[in-house]
């Protein structure tokens, strides 16, 4: 099912895209970064103004070998916990805790998305505002690391960027 | 959607006699073409976008943003301990009224938060004519974590209105049988649609003033979705099942 939601989103944010601009969520996820033959995109974190929030990307391998998602720290957060595990088909077990690290099969995708594998944000002090930004330091088996800077969207509007259904 | 032509470039009406063929073309033929074919590929995009759109809302009546369960379910008859630290009688102390039920934890980072904001965000908007005649009943997964106190402080983070309900571990899993809902498992959740390290069920259960619920509000129920349903629901119309749903 998320493999099929994740389908969704791929044929339909272009779409949408090309559309209209008002159909684009106003806190749309920050533009793409690139490293190499990966793309880091939709990165964006969910937070209701306190406790632990949660962080999603999406990352393309546009290459011919294989590559794999080693660890995500961030210096706005004490510690990131991969929740859920990443299939290698790009899909996600949102019960397992082993999510990293993830392989990025070349030519494919994976997704850390609402309902699915995320990246858990703990904070020693307040917890990230709706409206600011949230930095995520990605690094790779292969390609170089990148720093990505995720948008933070209040809970209440992440049905909205999940374009699913 | 609906603003979605108004927002389309300008298409001229002869492709083939463009406007943009008859300006000044300092960068040479073989950009226009291709700007042409995209403007032209991105209103066939729109259009089929919006037939799209139209197919999945094209039944008669009026569809729900929730599930339409296939037979209704009544309200569990179970009690619980509030955030009071006191007993707390489902069916007794939400009679009457509208309630809304979903089971969680207050360390679920992804899920429950999106959930609670979401239907929280739409109550706020809606205002006290629904939310005055609404119970928000969340049900904790975790009772050896969440204590009345820890749920009490979590859902004032969303509203301090928010019904918080934890037992033990053998009332709650029957708390969840009676909601039919499959019960949370720490070691699988599995196709139960979950979050973090417990499993659980994510759907948000809404029964009406008898005690029956008819509609269920899956994970991605946005603000605009209870927004709208809401009113009709608490308005009289009632959720009936169609094959087409």
């Amino acid at each position: 099912m998320a493999r099929r939601a994740a389908l969704i989103v791929a044929v339909a944010a272009p779409l949408l895209g090309g559309c209209s601009a008002e159909d684009q969520p106003a806190s749309s996820p920050t533009s793409t970064v690139r490293s190499g033959d990966l793309t880091v995109s939709r990165a964006f974190v969910g937070s209701h103004g306190a406790g632990a929030a949660a962080a999603y990307l999406h990352i393309a391998n546009s290459g011919t070998a294989d590559d794999q998602l080693v660890s995500v720290s961030s210096p706005d957060a004490s510690e990131v916990v991969p929740m859920g595990r990443m299939a290698p088909d790009g899909t996600s077990d949102e019960d397992a805790t082993d999510a990293l690290p993830a392989p990025i099969p070349a030519g494919g995708a994976i997704s850390f998305e609402p309902g699915g594998a995320h990246l858990m944000l703990q904070t020693a002090t307040a917890a990230p505002k709706s409206g600011t930004t949230v930095t995520l330091r990605l690094t790779f088996g292969t390609a170089a690391p990148v720093d990505v800077h995720a948008r933070v969207v209040d809970v209440s509007d992440i049905p909205d960027l999940m374009e699913t259904e | 959607m609906t603003s979605a032509v108004d927002d389309q470039p300008e298409q001229p009406e002869h492709p083939e006699h463009s406007v943009l063929d008859s300006e000044p073309s300092p960068g040479g033929g073989t950009r226009r073409p291709r700007l042409q074919i995209t403007l032209i590929v991105i209103g066939a995009l729109c259009v089929l976008g919006i037939g799209l759109f139209a197919a999945t809302r094209g039944d008669g009546e009026e569809p729900w943003a929730g599930r339409v369960l296939d037979a209704p379910q009544s309200k569990p008859d179970i009690v619980l301990t509030g955030t009071d630290g006191k007993p707390f009688d489902l069916q007794s102390r939400t009679d009457g009224r509208w309630t809304v039920l979903f089971f969680g934890y207050t360390s679920c980072p992804d899920v429950c938060p999106i959930n609670l904001g979401t239907l929280a965000t739409a109550l706020d908007t809606l205002g006290p004519s629904v939310g005055d005649q609404l119970d928000v009943v969340f049900v904790t997964v975790d009772p050896a974590t969440d204590t009345p106190d820890v749920i009490r402080k979590y859902l004032d983070q969303f509203d301090t209105r928010f019904v918080g309900l934890t037992g033990t571990t053998e009332q709650i899993v029957a708390a969840q049988e009676a909601a039919k809902l499959p019960p949370a498992d720490k070691s699988s959740g599995k196709a139960t649609g979950s979050s973090g390290a417990i499993g659980h069920a994510t759907q948000m259960i809404v029964y009406d003033p008898n005690g029956v619920a008819r509609i269920v509000y899956p994970f991605g129920t946005r603000q605009s979705d209870w927004t709208r349903d809401l009113p009709r629901l608490l308005g009289g119309d009632v959720p009936k099942h169609t094959n087409a749903g």
